[in-house]
């Protein structure tokens, strides 16, 4: 297959661009920057895609710097001579591929079929050569170079080398042998350490059954100890009861020893010494009683003194109570009638002298025979002065008022009118009576004058005298009537006095009290109740004598009653037989108390007596104790034995560390096998890609070195003439039948080989692939003379395949046509 | 009547496939296998069902783990004070051995010996149950067992077969091999078997059964653990799983394709994750090549696990235990070298060009484990796939 042309829409530098190639060969020359290699990209993307943007790649992508289009076509001529266009652009991430047979569109799939076997990948491994392959021959070391040119055979051996030591080594970071540091090396001394201690785990099912049979035999042993134990606190038991009932012990056998009285009082007897004291006792108490009684009921010296006067002067205690009664009337009588009456007399005269203030209480009433003789002196007068007095009364009036109003009417004061009114007024009047004394009746009224002052009544004028006549009259009797009540009273009084005279010299011996009616009826009465007391104190004293009597009587006959018990028992009294019974009461109590200890003690009674002292009861207790103790001690041993094997037994049941553990060891595993499975994993891998370049060198040597032998030898001058591969080795033969291997050549010369043998490889994939070779200025380094073959050894290729070269330097000589020759510029 | 068919208990075993777990959730862990079976037997006694039939692997380990044995006699003690009959046989992990002895367990428990017997079991409701079974006594019995099981005795109602083994060729196979025609041929009207840990109904007339284990012990015991309630109506048997596993393996996938940040990862990873169940999970990132190389090195190196591993909760988890990177495998060899890369392969992954790196590792058991398996080598293949074709991107 030939690529006739490409069309450039925008790749890099260049931007609408188109290019017509020889089928041949096609050199394309131009400085740096010209797009020399940017139109071997250009090629390899249309025919395989552009370069993506990752890794490496991205600088290969050629975006065009002043296009907006990226891309362009390529024209291809196939062996039957059919033309295609293969379109591919690019827009925004979306890669769009475009091809046409002869004009007609074909599928990618088409295209695909008419490149196979050739691939994205082995184009650019064996179409696609450039600098960097060569290069590295000059990197290598000698071993290196010989392994690269004997992995020749397989397609991009260099690159297979080169991931086979990689994987080598990671494979070796993995794990070494006798390494020591690396992750499976590391996991499989922690599996050796765990199964190490897996083995040292304890078989836990002995361990159990081991434990339990400890137990059982343990608990065997425990009921015995038990018993005995049993049997110990039962001694003890008993032992510290016999210490306890010791005290009582010693008491019984005190009273073991004590005798019985023969005599005995009967219980009757004792009822009997009982009762009679009791009754005694009460007897005595009762006469006593009585004859307190009888001192009680008698009246004392006073009192009987006291009624001997009453009765002595009954007589005329009699007659003054008499008068005293009739007293008590009158006086009665005057504080009800009298008394009153004589107020009511007073204020009678009181309100008559109250009215007639110019009257006294004590006139005298004038007799007829006084009257007429007034009443002439009277009517003698009264006709001498009738008529003068008037008028000048009246004058005097008139004068007054007028004085009166002249003054009121100088001062404007009404007080000092009415008192200058008044003074006149008095003054005139004074005047006038002082004349009529001088008047001629003089005579008469001087008679008349005596006449009133003889019978008391200078105050009253001359009228009064006769008109008062009657109300004198009423003092008069007044004065008589109060006078005759006020001897009523005197009368009671003086009799009264006698009276309490003669009580006060009757009752003297008898009261130091003032002698009044209370102090005297009081006196009447108490000698009155002291009678009637006297009396009834004689009638019981009668009845208690009696009793008295009674008593002893029954006192005497208790006695003696008492006096046969007491023989009986031959006591001589009542002290005696006491203590008789008191000592038979103590034995009796004595008994009691043995049989009752007889009882507390029982049948320890018997233990007991096998002892001779406390001290060896004592003794035997401590022994049994410490027994005791002792036992307790070994059953106490025992059962914290038990305890630890039952805990040691349960530990092992809820110990969870051996599954535990398991898991540990599975978690190892799992890291382990992980580890190894990546580790052989990369082994396997390296050695499968050695193995796999091994094969097809192995295969493909024997073609290859064909086209090796003379393109070594183009590249060598002619130099070297055969390359012999022999049981794996290069040999190479020189014109000179001279022979070398590969590490005896200079580097030049290896990289002469290496490229020859590239080239051949290169070839003889091309031959199958029938793909162009684009070659970019691989060839820099070799001197003039190398490099004019360069031009040679093209043309040879050609023969094969079509060749695009592209290099900075022109071809010497005429070496080349100018059809082939395509110059790029800026 | 109703009864519990349970089977491959293996209490006392370690969880595997983890390599550290937060010390709650190992606890958790390590309560779980036990949490089950308590929980079973809550159940049976709520259940008042008439008996339990366990086929199998109690123990994963009965010599040394003295604390599953006495846990379990624990169990039937309180079985027996609720009088529900137990039916066990020891299967391969847990086969017959003299220091068995040790604990006995009560008398509602009968444990049949390694020669086949048949015991009968007459319920409060007048019915007649047969029972036969077996125990293992070694760890291996190639013979068929169920061949010489007794044919269903005459005057019972209903006759359970008890059988810990797996199906397969007589001598070929190590677990008691049988065929279904086996079983079918004996008129049983129930096959309790054990063994395999994937609960499955391999026959329904009459019923053939494995329920599985009860709590899952590694990723491939994926999914809810639990056992059968088995129900008979006098015509039909009905079985009702009932779950009891308190934590579920889980193996989850992410597609990481379209990922283009870290919190839309953690997001997705916990949506993809989230369960109401405690959840050992193992999540496999498909298309892993797609993501950006930064989000790469997190996981590559471990720190992204670490962290969401720290950030689990332990009274409810979904914890992951791993991250698996799936690639996308291109061909990693160009067709064109294709018969070299096959022939290489040929030469390099065998047992013997293995053994030869292996060296000392030979002598590490849980190794062994790992490269004894069968498809081992095939799968070390893929693994070297894997490790070239992520080395190839990574340039």
């Amino acid at each position: 297959m030939q690529i006739t042309g490409v069309n450039i829409y925008g790749f890099g530098c260049f931007v609408d661009t188109k290019f017509n190639f020889q089928t041949d060969y096609q050199v394309i020359l131009g400085n740096n920057e010209t797009g020399k290699t940017t139109l071997l990209y250009f090629i390899r993307s249309i025919l395989f895609g552009f370069a993506s943007a990752r890794g490496q790649e991205k600088y290969r992508r050629y975006l065009p710097h002043k296009s907006s289009k990226y891309g362009g076509e390529v024209y291809l001529l196939d062996a039957d001579n059919n033309h295609w266009t293969i379109k591919r652009t690019k827009k925004q991430n979306s890669e769009l591929l475009t091809v046409y047979e002869n004009d007609q569109p074909k599928t990618t799939a088409d295209y695909l079929q008419l490149l196979a076997p050739m691939t994205s990948d082995l184009f650019i491994k064996t179409n696609f050569i450039d600098q960097t392959a060569l290069e590295q021959v000059y990197h290598l070391t000698d071993d290196e170079l010989l392994e690269q040119i004997l992995a020749l055979g397989a397609v991009g051996s260099s690159d297979w080398l080169k991931l086979r030591k990689k994987l080598q080594k990671d494979a070796d970071q993995l794990y070494r042998p006798r390494g020591k540091k690396y992750e499976l090396n590391q996991l499989l001394d922690k599996h050796q350490s765990l199964q190490a201690q897996l083995q040292e785990f304890d078989n836990e099912n002995t361990k159990y059954h081991q434990l339990q049979a400890q137990l059982q035999e343990l608990l065997q042993q425990e009921p015995d100890l038990q018993q005995q134990e049993e049997q110990l606190q039962q001694q003890v038991h008993q032992l510290e009861e016999l210490q306890k009932k010791w005290a009582l012990f010693q008491e019984f056998k005190a009273l073991a020893h004590t005798a019985t009285s023969p005599i005995a009082i009967s219980a009757t007897d004792i009822t009997t010494y009982d009762n009679l004291q009791q009754s005694i006792a009460w007897n005595q108490q009762l006469v006593t009683n009585l004859q307190q009684q009888q001192k009680n009921s008698s009246l004392n010296s006073q009192q009987q003194a006291q009624i001997a006067y009453f009765l002595q002067n009954q007589a005329q205690f009699q007659r003054l109570q008499q008068q005293q009664q009739e007293l008590k009337f009158q006086s009665q009588y005057l504080k009800a009638n009298i008394i009153p009456q004589q107020q009511q007399l007073q204020e009678q005269r009181s309100t008559l002298l109250q009215h007639n203030p110019q009257l006294n209480a004590d006139l005298t009433p004038l007799t007829q025979q006084q009257l007429q003789q007034f009443q002439k002196l009277l009517t003698q007068l009264k006709g001498q002065k009738q008529t003068s007095k008037q008028t000048t009364k009246l004058a005097l009036g008139v004068l007054t008022v007028g004085i009166s109003g002249l003054v009121l009417m100088l001062t404007h004061k009404w007080f000092w009118a009415v008192i200058m009114f008044l003074i006149i007024f008095a003054l005139s009047w004074w005047i006038l009576t002082v004349q009529e004394a001088k008047s001629p009746t003089v005579h008469i009224r001087t008679h008349m004058q005596s006449f009133k002052q003889q019978y008391h009544l200078d105050n009253l004028t001359d009228q009064e005298v006769i008109d008062l006549q009657g109300i004198i009259m009423q003092l008069a009797n007044l004065k008589q009537q109060l006078a005759a009540n006020q001897k009523q009273i005197d009368d009671y009084q003086e009799l009264r006095a006698q009276f309490l005279q003669r009580l006060s010299n009757l009752m003297r011996p008898v009261t130091a009290q003032t002698i009044s009616d209370v102090v005297f009826d009081e006196y009447l009465r108490e000698c009155q109740h002291l009678l009637q007391l006297q009396e009834l104190q004689r009638t019981n004293h009668e009845q208690l004598q009696s009793k008295l009597t009674a008593t002893h009587t029954q006192l005497t006959k208790l006695k003696q009653e008492l006096a046969e018990l007491f023989q009986k028992y031959h006591v001589d009294d009542s002290q005696q037989f006491e203590q008789l019974q008191s000592q038979l009461q103590q034995q009796h109590q004595e008994q009691q108390r043995k049989v009752l200890l007889q009882q507390t003690l029982g049948d320890d009674l018997n233990q007991l007596q096998k002892f001779t002292s406390l001290t060896e009861l004592k003794q035997q207790l401590k022994q049994a104790q410490d027994n005791l103790q002792q036992l307790q001690q070994t059953l106490h041993h025992l059962n914290q034995q038990e305890a630890q094997i039952t805990a040691q037994a349960q530990q092992l049941v809820n110990n969870d560390q051996y599954e535990q553990f398991l898991q540990e060891i599975e978690f190892n595993n799992t890291a382990l096998t992980t580890a190894f499975s990546e580790w052989i994993g990369h082994v396997m891998a390296a050695q499968w890609i050695s193995t796999t370049l091994n094969y097809a060198s192995a295969n493909r040597f024997p073609n290859l070195l064909q086209r090796a032998e003379q393109l070594f030898m183009q590249l060598t001058n002619g130099r070297f003439k055969v390359i012999n591969f022999v049981e794996g080795e290069l040999k190479l033969l020189t014109a000179d039948k001279e022979q070398f291997d590969v590490h005896e050549l200079s580097r030049g010369t290896a990289a002469q080989l290496y490229l020859a043998l590239n080239l051949a490889f290169v070839l003889e994939v091309a031959d199958i692939t029938a793909m162009p070779i684009l070659i970019d200025d691989a060839l820099v380094d070799f001197d003039t003379q190398r490099k004019s073959n360069i031009f040679r050894i093209i043309q040879q290729m050609s023969q094969v395949t079509q060749v695009i070269y592209v290099c900075a330097q022109p071809p010497t000589a005429n070496l080349i046509d100018s059809e082939h020759l395509l110059t790029l510029s800026r | 009547m109703k009864f519990i068919h349970t089977a491959d208990l293996h209490l006392g075993s370690p969880f595997k496939g983890l390599t550290n777990l937060p010390s709650a959730i190992r606890q958790a862990v390590h309560n779980s296998i036990y949490q089950a079976f308590d929980t079973l037997v809550a159940q049976a006694i709520d259940l008042k069902v008439d008996f339990i039939v366990i086929a199998g692997d109690e123990f994963d380990n009965v010599e040394r783990d003295l604390q599953a044995q006495l846990y379990l006699q624990q169990k039937f003690l309180e079985l027996a004070q609720h009088h529900i009959p137990v039916f066990l046989i020891y299967g391969n992990h847990d086969y017959l051995t003299s220091s068995q002895a040790i604990v006995s367990y009560p008398s509602n428990v009968h444990v049949f010996g390694p020669q086949i017997s048949t015991v009968t079991l007459k319920l409060v409701s007048g019915l007649r149950i047969a029972v036969s079974g077996f125990s293992y006594d070694q760890n291996h019995l190639t013979a068929n067992k169920a061949q010489s099981y007794p044919a269903r005795l005459d005057n019972v109602d209903y006759q359970i077969g008890i059988l810990h083994g797996e199906i397969g060729q007589t001598n070929q196979n190590n677990y008691a091999p049988f065929s279904v025609e086996d079983l079918q041929s004996k008129g049983y009207d129930y096959w309790a078997l054990g063994h395999i840990h994937q609960r499955q109904i391999i026959n329904k007339n009459p019923y053939i059964v494995y329920p599985g284990n009860l709590q899952g012990r590694h990723r491939k015991e994926t999914g809810a653990k639990g056992y059968y309630l088995v129900e008979w109506d006098g015509q039909q048997t009905n079985l009702e799983f009932r779950a009891v596993a308190p934590i579920i393996w889980q193996n989850q996938q992410l597609d990481v394709a379209r990922i283009q940040d870290l919190d839309t990862l953690i997001k997705q990873i916990t949506q993809t994750i989230a369960n109401k169940q405690n959840t050992l999970v193992e999540l496999t990132f498909t298309n892993y090549e797609k993501l950006s190389t930064t989000i790469q090195g997190l996981i590559d190196s471990g720190e992204l696990l670490a962290t969401l591993q720290k950030n689990a909760q332990s009274e409810h988890f979904n914890y992951i235990y791993r991250f698996h990177r799936q690639f996308t495998t291109k061909t990693i060899y160009q067709a064109i070298d294709e018969p070299f890369w096959k022939q290489a392969a040929q030469d390099v992954f065998t047992k013997a060009n293995l053994q030869q790196h292996l060296g000392k590792l030979q002598q590490v058991a849980a190794i062994r484990d790992v490269y004894q398996n069968p498809d081992f080598l095939a799968k070390l293949q893929q693994t070297a796939i894997d490790i070239i074709s992520q080395n190839k991107m990574e340039d």
